[in-house]
This record gives C-alpha cells, structure tokens and sequence, in this order.
C-alpha cells in the first residue's frame, strides 16, 4: 500500500497524474510522504546537477515555522490560465513565422525536401517551453549519465567511421571548427 | 496632472538612457557570432585547450593559419594519452594514429565549393535559437564575452560561448541540455594570435615511417538540388529548422558496404543519416542502440535491410526519432 | 508543460488557506533556490537567509502569482532580486565592493573558496553526489535509462516509452523503481 502510494508519488512529481486530488490531499497532511516528495525531488536536483555546495536538513522546518506565523491567504479565486491553450497558439503563429522567413531565407542551399512534417507540428508546438531553457552550473555530465556504452562504441568500427564523417560535415558549416576535429583525435581505431 | 506626466517623461529618459547604456556595454550577439565565426577561419593563431567530455578529459593544442592565397591549414595535437594529429591543409586531411601506425588520408574535391563562410547563416539560426549577451568574464588570461544561445524545443542543445573581446575567437565552448546540464565542453588555457605562423608548426612532430597510409578520394560530395537528385530514402520526421544540406555515397574509406550519407542542419546542429546495406558480415548486432560521446548521439535500427544510424549533436529522443522515420521511398 | 499542473494545484490550495501545502513548493525548490542564491551570495549561512527570505516573499506575493509563467520562473526572479537587494546593503555597509552584478549572474555555482566549518544540520553536497551516482552506476540498465531521460533530458512517459520501447506503464514502475533505490540510499544521510 504504501509503495502504491509512493509510485503516484513518483508519477505526480513527474506530472503525469490526471487526478491529483486524491494524492496531494495524503501528501499535505501526511508527513512521510512529504520526506518522500522532498527526497525524489533532490534525487532529480541532484542529477541535474542543481544541489548548493551545502544542504542544510532544516532549512524547510525552520521555514515552516515562519510561515506558520504569517496569515493565511484567502484568494480563492483561480487567476492564473492554465497555460497549454495560449501557448499552442502562441507556437503556432511563431510556427508559422519560422517557415515564412525560412522560405526566403533557404535561397542559397536548395533543400531536398521541405523538412519539419506538419503531422508532428502538433507535439513540436507543445514542446516549445522558450522560457524554461537555463544554464544553471558547469556541472559536466558524469559517465554514464548520457547512457554511454563506452565498450559497444569504442570497438564498433562503423560507428567511428559515422562519427568521423559526421564530424567532418558538421567541420565544413564552419561555425565551430575547433570540436569536430577535437572528437576525432579521441575516437579509438581498430587494427 | 503635471506631477504625473513629469514623473512619466522622467522614467522615459531614465529606461532610455539605460537602454543606451547597456547597449554601449554589450554587442549584438548576432555580430559577435558572425565575428568569431569568420575570426576562427582568418586569424593565424596557436591555441592549447581542454576538451571535457563523458566524466574524460583531454588537453590538445591547434595550430591555425591562413595562407596569403586563402587556403587554410590546420594542426590538432592531442596531448594527453595517445599522441594523435589531424592536419588539414586545404583539401586534405591526414590523421595520424601513430599507435595503430596509421595514416589515415582524405581528399575532398568537392571542399572548395564549400564557401567558407555564410553570412545568411547567422539570420537561420536565429529561428531556432536564442542568442543573447550573458555577460563578461576572463578565459585563457583574455576577456571574454559569454553569450547564451538557447535552442527554441526540446530537440536540440544549446551552447555557452566564450568569445575573446578583441580577437573574437572562441575561448570556451559548453554544450547544453535542456536542462542546462553540461553534456561536453571546451576551454582554451593559452591563446596566442599571431601575424604568421611558420609552416613548420603545420608538419607532424612524429615521424610517420613505416606507417600504413590509407587514401581515399571522396569526390561524390554534392550539395543536393530537387532537379538531379532522386533520393531513395526519406525521413518523415525532423524537427523544425532541419534541413537537408548534403548528400554523399560511399563516404566511408574503410567500410566495404555502400553507404549513403544525408546531412541535415538547422544552422547550428548538425544530424547525419547514414544507411548502409547490411551483408551478412558487416552488421552482427540487429537490435536497436543508443549510443552517446560527449554531446554527440547516435541511434541505430535496421529496415528493409539496411542499417539506419542517425547521428547528431541533438538529444537521444531526436536521433531516435529522426531515424525510427527513416524509410525506402517507392 | 511538466511541473505546471501540480504546482498550480497546490498555488491553489496555499490560496485558499492551506499554509501546508506551500510546505511541498518549499521542499521541492529549496535546493535550486539556495543554489541560485549561493552564486550571488558566497557566505553559506547568508545565503539561506536569503533563501529563506525569498521563500517568506514568494509567500506574501502568491495572491499576485497569475500562472503566466513557471512558478520556478516566478519564483527564481523573487531570489535573484533578493539577492541583489542583499548585495547591495552589504556593498553600501562595507564602503566599497567591487562586485558587479551582472557578472556575478553568471559565475557558475561552486566557485565559493571559502570553506566554512560544517555544523551537524548541513550535509556536503559531493558526499550525497557520490551515493547518487553510484546507487544509478549499480541500477538496471532499463531504470537507469528511464530515470536518466526522465531527470536529465526532461521526457515525458510517453516520449520515454518511445525512446525505450515500452509500454507507458512500464515507464512509471521504472522510474519509481529507480527513484525507490536511490531513496533507500539517501535517506539515512539526510536524516543524520
């Protein structure tokens, strides 16, 4: 039962319950659960690499204690839009703009195929979060992290020579010439 | 009444002359990109730099110049482990693997129609990606202007660049999820622009004696036209802004199998589609894979018999994406 | 779209009255919030006063939160004005300060020096790092990939199930079954 309570958990932080009444009513007055919460979200803090140099364990019951003498708000009207309609608008009209100016803009290299099918405009458009992009730390992807296989990779013969090729490619769009060639000096070859 | 307007024309000239301020303070990172996209290719300069990537990191030095006549020649150095060098000189690339004592040659006619530099580019990337000034800071002892470059979905990374105040060369280079994470990154510790540089600085340090060298002439580069091209594969899906901007065949020296090789590009990221026939010998693994160095994914599938790899600085969901969409045209 | 539809659910709840429920925004953005902070802020124990300001601010301003945008976005512009505040009377107590804001907006976030002593109720970020990752090293290769796309590359269950082959449900028991194991390991320390 409450390993069942804890995978809604999981799937609420991850924000793909459809009906979260139930589970944030058992969550606000639940103490445990709210540990839970507050440890699966460090767990994903932590991966992202957003952690301080210092956790403090107090820092949200002696928060608590302060809010506790504040007053409660009454506001019970919901003023603020739930944001997915707006925005697919919004995406569709930018949508829209990217292509007039593409269109103009591709004179020099004549495209093969117009790209960017308009069946998958639609997930496209949802995806577009313009303001949630940040660049919080220099925090440098672990190993593993990135689903590496380094064995798989490194003796794979016809992945090098992908890589190299595609490396190469990339070098001649001359927008940064340094890194292509830096990925190449480190592929491993096979005799 | 009048206490009101005045107090409105006075915010007016205080927002105003702020605007003028900061832009005084920052350039337009459009330019600034523009600058350091054609200073990386005109300068002569002699760089050492770190290359961090996968929890490894490697320091190499770049030796760049260009020539009175335009062409350009270049030397990559790694430092660190294995004493490998790349040396480009204008069509030609040579890499040496002295500890596989290999001499890895390739010659490409088709670079020169290439032009070396795109103005129009900048404007096409801007649909995709956000640019803007970061701030300031040193790199390498040299001040450095940090711009932000923020891709528009989920489908591509995005970069923070470290460009030199006065030369405009690129000092530091980070690649980044969306999530801001760091996936690779690249710090010169020493940058010196030069005047000239020797030529002798652009000859292999190691001697290639008794090295296997392996030629290949790679003249089937074309850029695509809808006239004279009749692709057998298609894609139907890319994300927005990706385009195809090359195509080649048997662009693989080693490989004994055709390969086709598609290259698409938003302006910034780069994705390759390789398909390649499968023989009986050159392919064992038949499942899909994702495989990850650094910043660059690839994902592999077969269909219709062939091996559709997609590669590409862009997250894994992309290359998966792109190459589960990949299909024999009729 | 992720984070939207729970955290305006419970911007609800704190608005009409419920004080606990703003408890769950505190315990899920405390530590990106002291992160934030910390880059501006280099003494530690300032910037959780600092922290725990904002927090106190983000409180008293909720009625005016409209959900135009993130709450973290919301709530990130609140710390970053804190900040700054905080700067600024300190630069006006100790005469001169040569620090200029915008440059310290983007220093990275571990570039403290100074190394203070650690009380009993603070825990080194790169001790729990370490059991992180190692715990994920160890993971199965499927929950390894599912909590990895979920936390890093920001996908959702659907996309994942793409990515992995699975069904939707297959994702969620994964990512539980991860979040589940690293929890085991994590606990004991925080609770220290």
């Amino acid at each position: 039962m409450k390993k069942q309570k804890q995978e809604i958990l999981s799937t609420l932080i991850d924000d793909e319950l459809t009906n979260n009444k139930e589970i944030l009513d058992n969550l606000i007055s639940n103490e445990e659960m709210k540990d839970t919460w507050a440890r699966f979200h460090l767990i994903g803090d932590c991966l992202r690499g957003n952690l301080p140099k210092k956790i403090d364990r107090n820092f949200s019951s002696n928060l608590k204690k302060i809010i506790a003498n504040e007053p409660s708000l009454f506001f019970p009207n919901k003023n603020y839009k739930l944001v997915k309609e707006p925005i697919i608008g919004f995406a569709i009209a930018a949508s829209v703009a990217i292509f007039a100016v593409l269109g103009i803009q591709r004179a020099d290299i004549s495209p093969i195929e117009t790209t960017a099918s308009t069946v998958h405009m639609k997930k496209e458009i949802v995806d577009s979060k313009l303001d949630t992009f940040s660049f919080p730390d220099n925090y440098v992807a672990p190993a593993n992290v990135e689903e590496i296989n380094e064995y798989d990779f490194l003796s794979n013969q016809r992945l090098n020579n992908y890589l190299i090729n595609h490396s190469q490619y990339r070098n001649d769009l001359k927008m940064n010439t340094v890194l292509p060639y830096a990925r190449i000096v480190n592929i491993e070859t096979e005799d | 009444m009048n206490h009101r307007v005045l107090h409105f024309i006075f915010l007016l000239i205080l927002l105003n002359s702020k605007f003028v301020t900061s832009n005084e303070l920052y350039p337009d990172p459009n330019n600034l990109i523009d600058e350091m996209s054609s200073a990386t290719i005109d300068l002569n300069y002699d760089g050492i730099f770190i290359y961090r990537h996968d929890n490894k990191m490697d320091t190499m030095r770049i030796i760049h110049k260009k020539n009175m006549n335009g062409d350009v020649s270049e030397r990559l150095i790694s430092l660190s482990d294995n004493e490998r060098e790349i040396i480009r000189k204008k069509n030609t690339v040579k890499y040496l693997f002295p500890d596989k004592k290999i001499i890895l040659v390739e010659e490409d006619s088709s670079k020169q129609l290439i032009p070396t530099h795109i103005p129009s580019q900048i404007k096409k990337i801007t649909n995709f990606y956000r640019f803007e000034i970061a701030g300031n800071s040193r790199v390498a002892g040299l001040d450095a202007w940090i711009i932000n470059i923020k891709p528009i979905d989920k489908y591509r990374y995005g970069y923070q660049l470290w460009i030199d105040k006065q030369s405009k060369l690129l000092l530091k280079s980070k690649l980044k999820n969306y999530q801001g994470m760091t996936l690779e990154d690249v710090m010169f510790v020493q940058m010196q622009v030069m005047s000239d540089i020797n030529d002798s600085l652009l000859e292999p340090s190691i001697s290639t004696e008794g090295f296997k060298q392996i030629y290949h002439v790679n003249d089937k580069v074309k850029v695509p036209s809808q006239k004279n091209h009749k692709k057998k594969w298609t894609t139907s899906w890319m994300p927005v802004g990706f385009s195809m901007s090359k195509y080649s065949k048997n662009p693989i020296s080693t490989n004994s199998a055709p390969v086709e090789h598609y290259i698409y590009s938003d302006g910034l990221a780069t994705i390759s589609i390789f398909v390649e026939k499968i023989i009986h010998t050159n392919i064992n693994n038949t499942s899909p894979k994702i495989t990850s160095f650094g910043g660059v994914n690839t994902y592999s599938k077969q269909t219709d018999g062939h091996q559709i790899t997609a590669v590409g600085e862009v997250p894994k969901t992309t290359v998966k994406l792109i190459a589960n969409s990949v299909k024999a045209s009729n | 779209m992720a984070e939207n539809i729970t955290d305006n659910e419970i911007i609800d709840r704190v608005k009409n009255g419920d004080k606990n429920a703003y408890d769950l925004l505190v315990l899920k953005y405390q530590q990106r919030v002291v992160n934030l902070i910390s880059r501006f802020v280099k003494n530690h124990s300032d910037a959780l006063d600092v922290s725990q300001e904002t927090f106190i601010k983000a409180y008293r301003a909720l009625p005016n939160f409209r959900g135009d945008s993130a709450f973290y976005t919301w709530l990130y512009r609140i710390a970053v004005n804190t900040a700054k505040n905080h700067l600024t009377v300190q630069s006006r107590r100790f005469t001169k300060s040569d620090y200029d804001v915008s440059e310290i907006e983007q220093i990275d976030g571990n570039m403290s020096l100074t190394e203070q002593t650690t009380p009993e109720n603070l825990l080194i970020r790169d001790e729990l790092q370490e059991t992180v990752l190692k715990c994920i090293e160890n993971l199965p290769e499927d929950l390894k990939s599912a909590i990895m796309l979920r936390e890093i590359d920001g996908l959702s269950y659907e996309e994942i199930a793409v990515v992995m082959n699975c069904p939707v449900g297959t994702v969620r028991s994964r990512i539980f079954r991860a979040r589940e194991t690293i929890d085991s390991k994590i606990k004991p320390l925080l609770e220290n």
